[in-house]
């Protein structure tokens, strides 16, 4: 079976490829050469349309055990948003935190074809997956989180060498079916269990005596040496905390030249100017990210309205506890390995720090520079549901429209800020670049966005609008792997997307620390906590694909 | 204008929603437009003239006859008009209504006048658990309106409840006023265990000591002559029910509590 679409602008930034009409085959889920016979089964009209490789959301909470627990403890969030089931969908609810299989019909009909979990807890991994498995038609995988379990930092107490902590990092990724690592307040979520309520770059764990500039350190080398192509994606210390900035710069002067991904950016650039103590810091950490060409961010925007804040980082977010609505909120460890807080929250645009948060998110975007090392995300759903994401790419594109909301914010905030006077426009190239062609480089997916010979069919086909909120919130088709799975913004078909992992090389004589530590400490077994291949493949409709590991990792 | 009247034709097996059939939602619709209105029963959807036999076409003013405990939502968030229910009705009777009149001759199921915001319910029976509450995971119960209830209520009476009055003449059950944040709950029965569980603030109205007394976590806080009490009874005078009639008295034992939270919620109990 091929298929022809014919006549569309592509958007490949992968291959610069800018706005050139050219025609796509797809065979067997996969980008053809034209065939030499000229032959088609099937040809789709879409001139005059855009085309993109299917869009990948780097850093999404979409599986694991707070948002679980963001759904169990907010019944509203279902109450306000029912979806019933049809001839094709099953049933679901949910807004802030949707059921698994809403979250895949909302992102394949927003021309989504991948999302990666960025928070898995190794000891959780299997539940992650688990709900990565029931999220239909998108690519799935996620980050293991390190940096706060008690045998790494065992490990960094006794001053263990750099080859163990590879040992250690590489094996985790292996078992829990990661595609990358991610660190978590690094050792702060282990100091609040000691009582520490802030942990600063070079504060020291009360316990262990390691200091989070220590931790960065050792995984993003770690990341670094195993070959690993996603950089150690790193939560920082201090998210939300005025006057943060600093802590972001230093983390960034820390990575001394090593690759780092730092996430939800928005949240580590505050200043403490100004009669509220709140201030805008986006100016210099954007200056800094154009410095630092090994560090790369995702923003994490905020945008208006009732959502639900849910994080590793229980420090932080037991600060923010008294500021939850409605009023509830859980913050937990997990097991001695990490830990847990959803405090649900509601960002109000006459608030002076929430319409600052919104525009120091938006500062950041357009004075970045390079679209290829920012990253466009909500933290879904910390800053806002994903859903909202058309929205925010019409406030990227649209100079006015973003000048029209601006003024209707807090107006104290509007003055903190020069939002107004940046005339940057993302072209559709750019956004091509941050939701595919750099997102799939970030993340390490060799065959994902892109639309060259040999890759993956994901692919969303566009009708040009001059109101890009419109253009991306309805795609025309969406192929995934080759088959069209939206048409019109509806879905039309249920695929079963890949679990991406990485599975970089190690020593097996780490089993021995390990398999004493886990009889002797957890309330599983070492070898109850791999999770096999078999367990993702499952029955049939789950599968797994391994990506390359970077030049210089040893497999 | 006669009164809509929607007469129960079948013995139902599976719960139906009623929301739809309030006076608000069938505001200009005629009667041929009301029976092909489709109700969502079980897993499937049925037109109103399979359900009911219909009569009448007072929008205002809707009976249901015949009525079963298996139809749920009656009264679903209306603002206006009346309602008048002969025989059983089922769960969410009245959910988030914020106006206009709801009486019913049988008994309720659960969660009667839950989240409710105004106007008035009268039971004439007995009322299941969770009357005038809020639904389970969520923050405020009645925010407004009465709910008379002749008969008895289940368990967790007024829970989460934040404004407004309900008014039990038979037996409350246990946890009556648990997590109460404000408002009033007057019984002339009897209470079940547990009485005022976690309450914030607001007021338990006792005519007698409960059999099973004031738990620890209140505090006596001696007798008192409160002022307000004569007035809340005149209030209840225009009310049809046996609180219109009954004797009004200032005098109570204050108890203060739940003390295991901020302590502020009251049971008065007449001395």
């Amino acid at each position: 079976m091929l298929l022809k679409l014919t006549g569309g602008r592509i958007f490949d930034p992968a291959h610069e490829v800018n706005d050139v009409v050219r025609d796509i085959y797809i065979r067997d889920g996969r980008i053809v050469e034209k065939p030499t016979d000229g032959r088609v089964d099937e040809e789709i009209d879409v001139s005059g349309k855009v085309i993109m490789a299917g869009a990948i959301d780097m850093h999404t909470h979409i599986g694991g055990g707070k948002v679980n627990i963001a759904r169990t403890m907010l019944p509203e969030d279902h109450a306000e948003a029912v979806y019933e089931r049809t001839e094709l969908l099953r049933s679901g609810t949910g807004h802030a935190a949707p059921s698994t299989l809403t979250t895949g019909y909302r992102y394949a009909e927003m021309g989504y074809t991948a999302g990666f979990e960025p928070a898995v807890l190794p000891i959780n991994a299997r539940q992650a997956h688990m709900e990565m498995h029931d999220t239909p038609i998108i690519d799935k995988g996620g980050y293991v989180m390190l940096g706060s379990d008690d045998f790494l930092l065992r490990m960094m107490a006794a001053n263990s060498d750099q080859e163990a902590i590879n040992n250690y990092v590489a094996w985790t990724i292996n078992h829990a079916q990661a595609v990358g690592l991610k660190v978590v307040n690094p050792g702060g979520i282990s100091a609040f269990k000691f009582n520490q309520r802030k942990l600063d770059l070079d504060e020291k764990n009360d316990f262990y005596g390691v200091t989070p500039r220590d931790i960065l350190h050792r995984l993003s080398r770690a990341v670094q040496e195993i070959g690993v192509p996603h950089p150690l994606h790193v939560h920082g210390c201090n998210l939300g905390v005025p006057g943060n900035m600093q802590t972001t710069l230093d983390t960034i002067q820390g990575a001394e030249g090593v690759p780092m991904h730092l996430t939800h950016i928005q949240f580590h650039s505050y200043g403490m100017e100004g009669d509220f103590k709140f201030s805008s810091g986006a100016a210099e950490i954007a200056e800094a990210i154009n410095k630092h060409k090994n560090i790369t961010v995702d923003v994490g925007q905020i945008l208006f309205g009732q959502t639900v804040t849910a994080s590793g980082d229980n420090m932080r977010q037991f600060a923010g506890a008294p500021h939850a609505h409605p009023n509830k909120w859980v913050c937990m460890d997990i097991e001695c390995d990490a830990g847990c807080g959803v405090v649900p929250f509601k960002y109000k645009d006459q608030s002076y720090v929430n319409a600052l948060q919104w525009m120091i998110g938006l500062e950041t975007f357009l004075m970045v520079d390079d679209p290829w090392r920012i990253f466009l995300t909500t933290d879904h759903p910390n800053g806002a549901p994903f859903t909202s994401y058309p929205h925010l790419i019409r406030l990227l594109m649209d100079k006015s429209f973003r000048n029209d909301m601006l003024s209707t914010l807090h107006p104290e905030a509007q003055k903190a800020t020069h939002l107004a006077s940046l005339d940057r426009e993302y072209s559709l190239y750019e956004i091509a670049i941050m939701t595919r062609a750099g997102a799939a480089k970030l993340v390490g997916l060799a065959d994902r966005g892109h639309l060259g010979i040999g890759a993956a069919a994901d692919i969303t086909v566009y009708t040009d609008n001059s109101d890009r909120e419109k253009m991306f919130e309805k795609p025309d088709y969406v192929f995934k792997d080759g088959e069209m799975v939206v048409r019109q913004g509806q879905v039309i078909k249920i695929t079963w997307g890949t679990t991406h992992v990485v599975k970089p090389e190690y020593d097996i004589s780490i089993e021995k620390p390990l398999k004493s530590y886990f009889d002797k400490y957890h309330t599983q077994k070492m070898s109850n906590f791999k999770i096999s291949n078999d367990e993702i493949v499952d029955d049939g409709r789950g599968s797994l694909t391994i990506q390359p590991l970077h030049k210089g990792g040893r497999l | 204008m006669k009164a809509l009247t929607l007469k129960l034709k079948t013995d139902l097996t599976q719960r139906v929603d009623c929301s739809p059939l309030t006076p608000d939602k069938l505001a200009g619709k005629d009667v041929a437009d009301i029976a092909a209105m489709e109700l969502v029963s079980g897993r499937l959807t049925l037109p109103v003239e399979e359900l009911f036999d219909i009569s009448g076409d007072d929008v205002n003013n809707i009976r249901f006859e015949n009525s079963s405990a298996k139809l749920d939502h009656i009264g679903h968030a209306m603002s206006q008009g009346r309602i008048t229910i002969e025989g059983d009705a089922g769960a969410y009777l009245g959910q988030f209504m914020t106006g206009g009149n709801i009486e019913i001759t049988g008994n309720t199921f659960i969660y009667s006048g839950c989240e409710m915001k105004g106007g008035q319910i009268k039971i004439n029976g007995n009322a299941g658990d969770f009357v005038g509450a809020a639904r389970s995971g969520y923050k405020n119960g009645m925010t407004g309106g009465t709910i008379i209830v002749t008969g008895n209520t289940g368990a967790r009476t007024g829970d989460h409840m934040r404004r407004g009055m309900i008014l039990i003449e038979g037996d409350a059950g246990e946890y009556c006023g648990s997590r109460m944040i404000s408002g009033t709950i007057a019984v002339l029965g009897d209470v079940g265990k547990h009485l005022g569980y976690a309450m914030k603030r607001g007021t338990i109205l006792l005519p007698k000591m409960p059999q099973h007394g004031i738990t620890a976590n209140f505090n006596d806080c001696g007798s008192h002559t409160l002022a307000f009490l004569p007035l809340m009874f005149a209030s209840f005078k225009k009310l049809d029910s046996k609180f219109a009639n009954v004797e009004g008295f200032s005098r109570v034992q204050r108890y203060a509590g739940d003390v295991g939270g901020i302590g502020m919620g009251e049971i008065l109990v007449k001395i």
